[in-house]
């Protein structure tokens, strides 16, 4: 990817606690090599579709357990009727068990990140979507 | 037994470890959450550069949240601790049943939760008129209703409504907590705590999704 672009994230998570983690990770994640990038954040799923109705997004990290309903019905929407700018899919797991992972790796997700994650693997998933996106 | 008395109890055996399965997937969420929050601070903080004396200088809110997630990991513990106490019997020997005005208790549960729902916004609103009164242990109807309560904030989006109203049903008081756009929850620590203490004081709990939220109903006798 050029630095031209910044990788646009959408967080969607409800705990002000990862919120907030995410943000810090990616507050460091230049030392980690990451680029440039943008962070949106929502709180459930609602806002979260707001966003991607308004905004392009390169990548979705998406919590399982959201206060109005699961992550994983916004993945299946995301595959079904697709923004013109597709994100790529990471969900954000504290509980799903390893064969609905794979149901789910298989189905509407790009990628599994299970909690507890570290920075080094949630920049890892990053670098690697950002290195993936086509120039420009 | 008949063949029908041995496939019911059977049936029950089955609800019983399947509720069993989910309390504990529940509870190894509940506990995966803040754990996640403390390992994830942790980690960038070690990895922060160090100055000459080997100090590290990191942002207040990082040790800010490793602390709150580390109280939230305490009172999970706690919750633990009353759940295993309440499954081997052991808190129902405790428990002084007498008439409990309502009002007093909720105000004080929703004075205990009051700064966590400010956090998120949370409009919580208090419709108990004073003078009704249930038969309970004071101090586990109290518990009962903080648990369901820090519950439904938890599992109710930014910004929403929570409403607390009693409703007369013959011999018996229901004690709702509505809320906004909560999801369903799993039955988690919290439910399961909150269901344990209202069985011992001789109530019961319900839990249904309206579709807009969640309405969980506390029914104790009069």
């Amino acid at each position: 990817m050029t630095a031209s672009r910044p990788l646009r994230i959408l967080l969607i998570e409800d705990e002000a606690a990862n919120q907030a983690l995410v943000r810090a990770i990616l507050d460091r994640a230049g030392r980690r090599g990451l680029g440039a990038h943008v962070l949106h954040e929502a709180g459930s799923l609602a806002q979260a579709r707001a966003i991607l109705a308004a905004e392009p997004v390169d990548v979705v990290l998406l919590d399982i357990h959201l206060p109005d309903g699961s992550g994983l019905e916004l993945a299946r929407e995301l595959r079904e009727h697709p923004p013109a700018v597709a994100p790529r899919i990471v969900m954000l797991s504290g509980s799903i068990p390893f064969h609905e992972q794979h149901a789910a790796l298989g189905a509407d997700v790009d990628d599994v990140l299970p909690k507890p994650f570290g920075a080094a693997e949630l920049v890892g998933v990053l670098r690697a979507i950002a290195d993936a996106e086509p120039e420009g | 037994m008949t063949a029908e008395q041995s496939a019911a109890a059977e049936e029950i055996g089955r609800r019983a470890s399947r509720a069993r399965a989910d309390l504990l997937a529940g509870m190894s969420h509940d506990l995966r959450t803040p754990l996640n929050a403390i390992l994830g601070f942790s980690d960038l903080m070690r990895r922060e550069p160090a100055d000459g004396a080997g100090e590290v200088r990191v942002p207040v809110d990082w040790v800010e949240h490793i602390h709150r997630e580390a109280l939230r990991l305490a009172s999970l513990a706690e919750d633990i601790r009353d759940l295993s106490r309440l499954e081997g019997g052991g808190l129902e020997s405790e428990l002084e049943l007498t008439a409990v005005e309502v009002l007093p208790v909720a105000t004080e549960a929703v004075a205990a939760v009051r700064a966590f729902a400010g956090g998120k916004g949370h409009e919580v609103a208090l419709e108990v008129p004073a003078g009704e009164a249930v038969v309970a242990d004071r101090g586990r109807l109290l518990q009962a209703l903080r648990t369901l309560l820090a519950d439904t904030i938890e599992s109710t989006a930014d910004g929403g409504r929570i409403r607390i109203a009693i409703d007369r049903r013959g011999d018996e008081f229901a004690l709702a907590v509505v809320s906004t756009s909560s999801r369903m929850a799993s039955e988690g620590l919290a439910l399961a705590l909150t269901r344990g203490l209202v069985e011992a004081l001789h109530g019961r709990l319900e839990v249904e999704s309206t579709g807009e939220g969640r309405v969980s109903t506390i029914t104790l006798p009069a």
